[in-house]
This record gives C-alpha cells, sequence and structure tokens, in this order.
C-alpha cells in the first residue's frame, strides 16, 4: 500500500487527475450500468412466465381443436360401426363421407381408415384395411392395404388400441397405406357381434393427422426472438421443432443422455407425469432446450401432448447486452472528452508551474535573477506567482544584507585578528625580560576567551635591582576590554618611569584610568616590584585574586591575601597600600585571574583557589616556572573538559632563584 | 516398316498391362454378407472394417447387405444368394438343427444382450412375478421361441405370451406388463420415454442362459470348405473393425449416421452412441479380446435356450472354424 502511494505521488498533475477522475467516472458508470441493468431486466423479464404460459397455453388450444375434432370422428365413426353392421360398400362410403367432411372443417385431418380385424369383414378374408384419405392435390382418393408384408395387426397404431381395449393416441409413424407421410393417429377400437351374439373386437378406427400441419400453429407461438416452440408427445418424442433434424428421431431424454443433468431429468419428467395443465420450469441445463440454463413454458393438450416453449436463460443477457455496449460506447466518449478537457485545463495550469518550478530551481542554485511568469491572473496560480516574484526579491534583498554583513564580519574579524596581534605585542616578549639574570625565573601564558581579552600580565625592569610583575583582569571582554588592558599596560609602563614604589604607582594608575573612562570600565590589578637581587618584594593588590606564594623550602602554599584597594578606573584619588614580602631562593609568586578559578566544567562545578592550590602543590617541588605552569594548566584543562572557555585564563609564575645579600 | 512391326506390339503390350489389374479385380470374388438389420451401430465392426478398408487390405472384396429381420437371409443364404450371415448364435443354431446348410464361422460376439423388462410399479421383481401377466414378446424374431422358452423355464409360469413389434411402445401404454428387448435397443427407446432406469427390472437372458451370446458368422457347409481362408479372414477383419468401432467412439458414431443419412434412415446420435456402448460390453465383455472362437458353453447355452436336444447338432460339425480350440481367425496375411 505504501508503495502504491509512494508511486502514485510521483506521477505528474495531470495523470493524477486523469486518473481519479477517470476513476471516478468508471466507479459512476458502473452504478449507473447496475441501476440500468435492474430495470431493463426488471422491464424485460416482468410478466415473462406469464406470456410464455399463455402463448403455450393458445398454441396448445388450437392443436386442441384439431385433437378434439379427431376424436369426434373417430367416436363417431366406431359407434356407427358398431350400431350397424355395415357392409363393405358401405363402410366405403362411410369412410368417403367422413373423410371429406373432416377435411373440409379441418384441413390437418386428411385421413380415416377402417382396419379390421382378421376375418372380421370377411370370413375369407384376413386383411382388410381401407382407407379413404385426401391427397396432397386435395383429391379423395381409396386404398385397401394389408397383407403377409404388410401386417397391421401388429403395427402400433392397431395393436395399442385393440391391445388397450380404449382409444389412444398413437405414437406418429410413418404411412405406408398410400398416404406416404408422418402421421398421427387417433385410433378407436371398435366391437362387433359375433354369431352368437357375443361383442368381440372389430378392429379399429384410425383417424390421420398430417404432422406438418401442426407446424403453423408453432410457428405463430413465440415469446421473442429466442424463444423455440416445440411439440412432444406424452413419452417425450419430439414431433415439431424448428430443426426438423430432431423431429421423430429424438425424445427430449435422449438427446445429450449422457450430458443430462440429474435435477433437469427430474424436472422434466415433472412435466410429463405432474396433472397441471401449465407452467413453468427452469432448467439449468437441458440438451434440447440449449447448452447454458433455461427456462421452459409448456402447456399440455388433451392428448397429454405437451407444446412446450423453450428461452434461454442467458436470453435476457442476449438483449440487454446490446444496448450495455451501447452505453458502455457512449459512456467511453463521454469519458475521452473529459479526459481531453483535464488535459487542456491541466496543460494551462502546468506551464505557469513548470516556469515557476524551474526558476525556484534556478534560485536554489543561486540564481536570483531567475525569469519567472508575470501573471496578471486572479486565481491561486497568479497569486502562486506573485508570491514567487515577491520572494525571489526578499530573498534577492537578503542575500546582498547578508552579503554585506559578511564583509563587516570578515572586516572586523581582520581588524580583531591586526588587535589581538598587537595585544600580543604588549605582552612581553621573553621572560624575564631581561638577558642574563640567573636570580629569576618566568612563566607566563595568556589564553583569551574570543579573539582578543582583557586580561593581561607583564614584567619588566624598572632598574638594576628591581622588576616589576604585573597581573590584570579588565571587566568585560572583547576589544573594549582590550583596548582598556592596553591602556594600563602602558600606563604603567610610563608611570615607572618617575616612579617605584607600587602603592605610589598604583594611585596614579588608577587616577589616570578614572579620569578618562567614560565607558566605566575597571581593571582588577596586582602589582609587585621585586628587587631581583635580595628577593625583597613589595606588592600592591587592586581588587584582583590572591597572589599564591609558593616556598620553596617547605613547600607551604600562601595567600598573599592583602587587597589594598579597589579596582582601577572606578574611583579617583584612591589610596592603596602595600604589603612586603621576601623571597628565599626557589620561592615563586603564582599571579592568576579568575579565569582560572572560575573556570567551569561541564557539570557546573568550578575550579577554585582549593584545586589550584593542589595543582600547585603536585607539581614538582622544584619545577622550573614554565613546567609548573603547564602543570597548572594541564589540571585545569582536565578538570574542564569540553566546557567552554568563558574568561581569559592568564597565569603568571615567577621564580626566585637565590639571594644575594650584600654585606654592608 | 520394321519400326511400324516393332511399334504395334508394344502398344499392345502396353494396353494390356494397364487393363490387367482391372481384368484381375474383375475377377476378384465379391463375398456377400448379410446384416439381419438395418444399418446402425449394431454392426458397427463389419461398416468400420468396411469403410476403412481392413477387409480390402487383406484382399477381401466385401460387399455388406443390410436386411431387416422380416428378411429370409439364412434361406437367401441357402440359395446362394448371400454368402456369410451375421445373426444370433442361437438362430444359426436352430436352423442347423433343422437341417440346413448352417455352419459357424466365428462367434463376434461373446455375450448376449437379450432381455425382458418390466415396471417395477407393476408389483414385478422376480421372474416369478411374472406368472400370470402378460408378456409382449417379438412376433416376428427368430428368437422367438428362445425368448418364450426363457419365460416358461424361469418361473413366468402361464404368463400370457403377447405378440408385439420391435417397438416397445405397447409396453410404454401399459398394453403389456413386460415386453421383450435387447439392451442396446428397445431399452434405450424405454428410458428415453420418461422411464427412469431405476423404475425398470431386467431380466437378462445371459443370466439364466450362462454364455449365451448374440451376432455370429455362418456360412454354407462348402463356402466354409472351399474358403475356410477366406471365412478366417472375414472374422479377424471384422474383429478389427470392431476395435476400430471402439476405440473412436465418436468417430464411428459420425460415419455410421452420416451412412444412414445419406439412405434416407433416421439417425439418433445419442441411440447409436448407446448401441456402441452395449455392443462392446457384448463383443469384449470385460474388454477381453478373443478371435472370435465359439465356446462350448456357448453352443450349449443356445442349444438349451433353443430346446434342441443336443445329439440334434454336433459341436464340431456346427462349428469347423469356430469352435474353441480350432484356432478361428488363424490365417496367414
Amino acid at each position: 500500500m505504501n508503495a502504491l502511494k509512494k508511486r502514485l505521488s510521483s506521477y505528474n498533475l495531470t495523470l493524477k487527475l486523469s486518473l481519479s477522475i477517470g476513476g471516478m467516472l468508471l466507479a459512476l458508470f458502473v452504478v449507473v450500468a447496475a441501476i440500468f441493468g435492474y430495470v431493463w431486466f426488471t422491464d424485460l423479464t416482468e410478466n415473462l412466465e406469464h406470456a410464455g404460459v399463455t402463448v403455450a397455453e393458445e398454441a396448445a388450444a388450437n392443436i386442441n381443436n384439431v385433437f378434439a375434432q379427431s376424436e369426434q370422428a373417430a367416436l363417431l365413426l366406431a359407434k356407427t360401426l358398431e350400431q350397424k353392421k355395415l357392409s363393405r360398400e358401405e363402410v366405403v362410403q362411410e369412410i368417403e363421407m367422413m373423410t371429406r367432411s373432416i377435411n373440409k372443417n379441418t384441413p390437418e385431418l386428411i385421413g380415416v381408415c377402417v382396419a379390421y380385424h382378421p376375418y372380421k369383414l370377411d370370413k375369407n378374408e384376413k386383411y382388410n384395411a381401407l382407407l379413404g384419405f385426401i391427397d396432397a392435390k386435395g383429391n379423395y382418393r381409396f386404398n385397401v392395404f394389408g397383407d403377409d408384408h404388410v401386417q397391421y395387426f401388429h403395427r402400433d397404431w392397431y395393436m395399442v388400441p385393440v391391445t388397450l381395449r380404449r382409444p389412444v393416441w398413437c405414437v406418429p409413424f410413418y404411412s405406408e397405406g398410400g398416404i406416404n407421410t408422418m402421421l398421427l393417429s387417433y385410433a378407436v377400437p371398435f366391437y362387433l357381434r359375433n354369431e352368437k351374439g357375443e361383442k368381440e373386437i372389430g378392429g379399429a378406427v384410425v383417424i390421420d393427422i398430417k404432422i406438418d400441419l401442426f407446424r403453423k400453429y408453432l410457428e405463430n407461438a413465440k415469446i421473442n426472438e429466442y424463444s423455440k416452440t416445440f411439440l412432444m408427445n406424452q413419452f417425450g418424442l419430439i414431433v415439431i421443432h424448428p430443426d426438423p433434424e430432431l423431429e421423430l428421431v429424438h425424445s427430449i431424454f435422449s438427446l445429450g443422455y449422457e450430458n443430462f443433468d440429474p435435477v433437469d431429468r427430474y424436472k422434466t419428467l415433472s412435466v410429463f407425469r405432474a396433472a397441471h395443465k401449465s407452467g413453468v420450469v427452469d432448467f439449468s441445463k437441458v440438451p434440447l432446450l440449449g447448452k447454458g440454463g433455461s427456462q421452459l413454458f409448456f402447456a399440455r393438450c388433451l392428448n397429454d401432448w405437451i407444446v412446450g416453449i423453450s428461452i434461454p436463460s442467458d436470453w435476457i443477457v442476449r438483449q440487454i447486452m446490446p444496448r450495455f455496449w451501447n452505453f458502455l460506447f457512449a459512456w467511453l466518449c463521454f469519458m475521452a472528452l473529459v479526459e481531453i478537457v483535464i488535459l487542456a485545463v491541466t496543460r494551462k495550469i502546468n506551464k505557469p508551474l513548470s516556469t515557476l518550478s524551474k526558476a525556484a530551481e534556478a534560485v536554489g542554485k543561486g540564481d536570483f535573477n531567475a525569469k519567472l511568469p508575470e501573471l496578471d491572473t486572479q486565481d491561486e496560480i497568479g497569486k502562486l506567482s506573485r508570491s514567487f516574484l515577491q520572494m525571489q526579491s526578499e530573498l534577492d534583498r537578503y542575500v546582498a544584507d547578508v552579503k554585506r554583513n559578511v564583509a563587516m564580519r570578515e572586516r572586523m574579524e581582520g581588524e580583531l585578528s591586526v588587535a589581538r596581534s598587537i595585544q600580543n605585542d604588549l605582552l612581553p616578549a621573553k621572560l624575564p625580560p631581561f638577558d642574563n639574570c640567573p636570580d629569576v625565573a618566568m612563566a607566563a601564558k595568556l589564553i583569551p576567551a574570543r579573539t582578543i581579552g582583557g586580561d593581561l600580565y607583564d614584567s619588566f625592569v624598572i632598574d638594576d635591582e628591581h622588576l616589576a610583575i604585573t597581573i590584570g583582569d579588565v571587566s568585560g571582554k572583547g576589544v573594549p576590554a582590550a583596548l582598556f588592558m592596553a591602556v594600563t599596560q602602558t600606563m604603567l609602563r610610563s608611570l615607572t618611569v618617575l616612579e617605584k614604589s607600587p602603592e605610589k604607582l598604583i594611585f596614579q594608575l588608577n587616577n589616570q584610568l578614572t579620569a578618562h573612562n567614560d565607558s566605566v570600565m575597571f581593571v582588577t590589578y596586582f602589582l609587585a616590584i621585586v628587587n631581583f637581587r635580595t628577593g625583597e618584594t613589595v606588592c600592591t593588590n587592586a581588587g584582583h585574586n590572591p597572589v599564591l606564594l609558593i616556598r620553596s623550602s617547605s613547600g607551604d602554599i600562601s595567600e598573599l591575601r592583602s587587597v589594598h584597594g579597589p579596582a582601577l578606573g572606578v574611583v579617583a584619588d584612591q589610596q592603596y597600600g602595600s604589603s612586603r614580602v621576601t623571597l628565599e631562593s626557589g620561592d615563586r609568586l603564582v599571579l592568576y585571574t579568575d579565569g582560572v578559578t572560575e573556570a567551569f566544567n561541564a557539570a557546573g562545578e568550578m575550579f577554585g583557589m582549593a584545586r589550584l592550590i593542589q595543582a600547585a602543590a603536585t607539581a614538582e617541588p622544584d619545577a622550573a616556572p614554565e613546567a609548573l605552569l603547564r602543570h597548572i594548566l594541564d589540571r585545569l584543562k582536565t578538570f574542564v573538559g569540553g566546557a567552554e572557555q568563558s574568561d581569559d585564563i592568564t597565569l603568571s609564575i615567577l621564580e626566585f632563584k637565590q639571594r644575594t645579600v650584600e654585606q654592608k | 516398316m520394321s519400326s511400324f512391326l516393332f511399334r504395334v506390339p508394344a502398344v499392345f503390350l502396353l494396353f494390356a498391362s494397364l487393363l490387367l489389374p482391372l481384368s484381375l479385380r474383375g475377377a476378384e470374388k465379391e463375398w456377400r454378407v448379410s446384416l439381419q438389420w438395418r444399418l446402425q451401430s449394431q454392426f458397427a465392426g463389419y461398416i468400420m472394417a468396411e469403410h476403412d478398408g481392413i477387409y480390402r487390405k487383406n484382399g477381401l472384396n466385401v460387399k455388406l447387405i443390410f436386411y431387416n429381420t422380416e428378411g429370409s437371409y439364412l434361406s437367401d443364404l441357402e440359395a446362394g444368394k448371400i454368402d456369410f450371415v451375421n445373426c444370433f448364435l442361437a438362430e444359426g443354431v436352430a436352423a442347423a438343427a433343422e437341417g440346413q446348410d448352417i455352419r459357424h464361422a466365428g462367434q463376434l460376439c461373446q455375450s448376449s444382450a437379450l432381455m425382458f423388462t418390466a415396471r417395477k410399479s407393476s408389483g414385478i421383481r422376480s421372474m416369478s412375478d411374472l406368472a400370470g401377466r402378460r408378456v409382449g414378446v417379438w412376433y416376428a424374431s427368430p428368437v422367438r421361441k428362445m425368448m418364450t422358452r426363457f419365460l416358461e423355464n424361469n418361473g413366468a409360469v402361464r404368463c400370457e405370451i403377447f405378440p408385439v413389434a420391435y417397438s416397445p411402445v405397447l409396453f410404454l401404454y401399459g398394453g403389456v406388463d413386460a415386453v421383450s428387448a435387447t439392451m442396446y435397443n428397445e431399452y434405450f427407446q424405454i428410458i428415453c420415454s420418461g422411464i427412469e432406469p431405476e423404475e425398470l427390472v431386467n431380466f437378462e437372458l445371459k443370466k439364466y442362459f450362462p454364455g449365451l451370446a448374440d451376432d455370429a458368422l455362418f456360412a454354407r457347409g462348402d463356402t466354409l470348405k472351399n474358403h475356410a481362408d477366406t471365412a478366417k479372414k472375414l472374422v479377424r477383419c471384422t474383429l478389427e473393425g470392431w476395435e476400430i468401432a471402439f476405440r473412436d467412439k465418436e468417430r464411428t458414431v459420425e460415419i455410421i449416421t452420416g451412412m444412414m443419412h445419406k439412405q434416407g434412415l433416421q439417425s439418433n446420435r445419442s441411440h447409436e452412441r448407446w448401441m456402441l456402448d452395449r455392443m462392446e460390453e457384448i463383443v469384449f465383455p470385460n474388454g477381453k479380446r478373443h478371435r472370435g472362437e465359439l465356446g462350448k458353453q456357448s453352443f450349449d447355452a443356445a442349444m438349451s435356450a433353443m430346446g434342441i436336444r443336443p445329439e440334434k447338432l454336433d459341436f464340431a460339425a456346427f462349428a469347423p472354424l469356430g469352435a474353441e480350440g480350432n484356432d478361428a481367425t488363424e490365417a496367414p496375411r
């Protein structure tokens, strides 16, 4: 099902529309055809049963007239023969009179025969069958037949009535007595009295009917072009049928004997054995009636012969099919017309859609100037086209803006890169900042959070004995902080030309920064002046993190907690103090910014002072500043993991290597 | 001159060579074989053997002559008007026992289809139920005597033997309580006249005369003596004709009904097919093939059925070719 849906979704609009409308029309056709079929079926089958039985009964009634007259004539003549002892000549006269009379009234009755039992007409003559008939030309003829070759006593038309002692309608036979045609006969036995006055069989009176003459009654008895009307005797022998080859050769039972359906055979038997005079029987298959199913309307004649009208069950289909084909043809023409209209309409819709589609593809590839169709229609296609035009225009503007912004950003990044470079240049190129100083070892690292940062560190020589080391953290980030940092760095250096005291230097630096600080930035700052000869160190902390002092001799790590004043750039004329500490050989000062202690990992934990101290403590006791720096940074990196750096990280480590004391 | 003398004999010889086969054919004897009834599937073996050229292939020039039962084919045989006769074994036995020069050439049917049939609704379920009833027997049949004796000897005591024609019409009308019939002919007419087989009770003669057989081929004694090979060939070819007939029954029926149509005879294909099926049951009972030999049991059954004392007719003399053990159809091709 999903595969089908996928396949259908891949079809174009024309095909989808054609399939859906075509499918709908086809479904509608089925419904309409079913309705029409039902109406036609009802119309055709209505009254068929009544009509079929009525027609059969009418034909039977017509045939019955002939039968009735035959019976009357035969019975009359038999009675005459019984009542009067007639001579041969008188019998011949009676025969002629009756023959002419019955034939005049009923042309089908063509012969009268009086067949005497052996020696009954003449005791010297065994055979005496006296026959009068009307020949094909309408002339009366008379014949006497019977001899050792034609022993009529054994013929059915004689033997049956004489044996049964009652009138019978005989099985049709071919007359050899001069008529020379297929006859149907009604035979009545008659009795004569012998010399003793006893009644004994005298012979049989036979009225002959030409079977062919019944044909006209059946030819007029039709229901429709598909029906077949036929006549059977009481034993099912086909007497008259539209197919002459079946007549008097087959019975309804013998034709296709081996193919007879058992149920149908039972129904056929019931037609002959039932008492009702007419009816309808449905057959699934009776070889006589047709290959498929059929209906039989029948009516019984007075001699138990059957007039049958068969109609194949598919006659309705044969009637309806031409109408159905016409209807189907008309519907198909209609569907074809609809499909043509669909094709024309969808082509009109598809053309601008196709152009839009190609233009969208071109736009997607970057050609914002791809030509779009300009439609002035107010329908959905027109609206879509105008929307697309607007989208193209907006997209064009947007792309231009993006390009401008990208250019600007690239420009800014370029400038930032330059600024970083300049900033890096402000940092000490080498540590310690002078050559050939075995007394001090230094290492420092600044890792900005962005392209450029607001942290700073510095180290420079003040005079032959003093070294300044600084670290600071400017508020904010980015270029403003970097500029402020650069200003701070530069100012301090220029101030140390005239002043050596840290607290005075910081005081002056603060005033300078505060004076031109419209942006209200500030910097936490730590300045230490180290006598690299003696290890004497004076430091001032302006709001910065406490510096760590690592004593080499004991390994103790302490914090120089004294804060001598607020961060720089906030309040002018702020007085700052200072602290003194004497460095022993191997002692180290660890200067850092809060980017170290306030570094967070992914779990939200802060590195903190304790970890910093622990990192410093776990380094090699005699590790050089460079190694100690790397160790602390490694521990920090491990702690932070993959978390984003949120602040500049700065570390500066000074190791005082020896103490040279001048003996005064 | 010399060329003329040469051409004349050459032309003479040429014509002679062309005419010689014709003259030889003209000299070929035509064997007239009578069948006791009209053209129908009862004689399909002969018809197909003739139609498919089996006789010709074996050097026999056969002419089939269809009689009806009122014909005097046995008399015509004795008179030399016909050479071979196909008729009931019992008929031939009776004629031979009466002194007619008729000898058995081959037993084509190894079983019998003769029977009586009655409606169960008339209360007849066994032969004894026929006692005192009216039973129709063919008045003109040569086996009338056998049919009558059959009734008398098997419990139908004091039944009225009523002569009837060959059609079962009187039975259909209820004029007789039972009627003689053959399984392949009258019985089919009855069940195709609105009577179901289940409504009938049949009394088959072969069940009361084991070994009773119907159609056989007969000839005069001198014919069998002087033309034994011809007779054997005729039997063998006719049996081959039966084989052909049964092998493709639709074709056989098609051919026979076509021939009937040409002769102006009415044909019923269903009847002919039925007849052919029943003939197969008596020509080759249980599908067993044979060579036309006459079994002693069949001979005795026919004698008994016709009421002929054994001493009246010698088996071997009666069937010099067709007797069992005589290798009836052994003839070089």
